[in-house]
């Protein structure tokens, strides 16, 4: 399991971008990850849970956005998420396919309690 | 609110870089063998080793959950490797790839092959460096193995197909897996090989041998 490597990652991350004072408002993490990224939604949230418990960051949850997998067509420009494992452009049929999302562990946004006029 | 924007494992992908950029300009070819455990990684490594080592010169990288067995088997070849010890963790990461090829005496090398740990899972989400990642699959393990990890085979470049000596007392169809194979990634190179009779090594070693840089 190496959610938990990517759990202390991800808390490193969002101490570079919040100061310490700062961390007990933060409220949610929002993360995007590729239904082919080979990462358990369930196993991260379980292991960051864990890291922050009893830290000034433990009010903070894990909101994650499922990206599926897309395939973008060189030749036609279509994308499209394909059925199975399909490999032809359902509107061309050419077979010049490239893989365009699905294998994404990106940290999109940090929310902190406070009024979203506030600038950060 | 605060925008971030950033990949998670950011740091891990610019150390690979680095590595990539080194390797690239020393003309050091990298390979990533990634499987599950038991799926004959060292044993394929030991065989390529024998037939390749006169040819060029070569280092092993081996990561390992506990032990340094494995690295053992490759020091008795009389080819330079260095083993990582991960000390419980499921995959290597590219700082200690880096710190493993620092420790390397030999760098004046052709080829570097890593030996990831078994697993098929982790260590697809981490960038070594690499020039390519070759997922092994034995034939005892079933031919679906590449449906329950696409991520994998995804991000694979070679596909071998190992133990086919054992073909005859299993159960599992070596067109299915194959076809499963394609169908997830159509531009896997596939080879089929027994590291026991020797069959199929030659065109497996020839292809190798052909990716080395200059
Ligand atoms: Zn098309």
């Amino acid at each position: 399991m190496h959610e938990m490597s990517i759990a202390q990652e991800l808390i490193r991350q969002i101490e570079e971008h919040v100061s310490a004072e700062r961390r007990p408002s933060v409220r949610n993490i929002a993360l995007r990850i590729g239904t082919l990224s080979s990462i358990l939604p369930e196993s991260l949230t379980f292991c960051f849970d864990a890291l922050v418990n009893q830290t000034p960051l433990q009010s903070a949850k894990l909101s994650i956005e499922l990206v599926p997998y897309t395939l973008h067509c060189t030749a036609c420009n279509h994308s499209f998420e394909p059925e199975g494992w399909a490999h032809v452009c359902p509107k061309c049929g050419s077979s010049q396919l490239i893989s365009q999302t699905g294998q994404e562990l990106e940290l999109a946004y940090i929310e902190l309690e406070e009024s979203p006029s506030e600038v950060v | 609110m605060i925008t971030v924007e950033r990949k998670v494992l950011e740091k891990n992908d610019a150390i690979a870089s680095r590595l990539r950029q080194t390797w690239s300009s020393q003309k050091i070819f990298t390979v990533n063998f990634v499987s599950s455990p038991g799926s004959g990684k060292t044993s394929l490594l030991e065989a390529t080793i024998r037939r390749l080592k006169n040819t060029m010169p070569m280092a092993v990288i081996e990561g390992d959950v506990q032990t340094d067995l494995d690295a053992q088997r490759i020091h008795a070849l009389d080819v330079p490797v260095v083993q990582i010890v991960t000390n419980g963790a499921c995959h290597l990461e590219a700082q200690l790839v880096d710190d493993a090829f620092k420790r390397l005496d030999e760098k004046n090398i052709r080829l570097l092959m890593i030996e990831n740990v078994g697993n098929l899972v982790c260590p697809s989400s981490y960038d070594l460096g690499e020039d390519m990642k070759i997922v092994v699959v034995s034939v005892t393990e079933g031919d679906d193995k590449p449906l329950k990890y696409p991520g994998m085979f995804i991000k694979a470049s070679v596909l071998i197909i190992n133990k086919i000596d054992l073909l005859p007392y299993v159960h599992s169809d070596i067109a299915t897996l194959r076809g499963n194979a394609l169908s997830i990634n159509p531009s896997l190179r596939v080879f089929e090989i027994s590291c026991t009779t020797g069959e199929g090594m030659d065109p497996w070693c020839a292809w190798l041998h052909s990716q080395i840089k200059g």
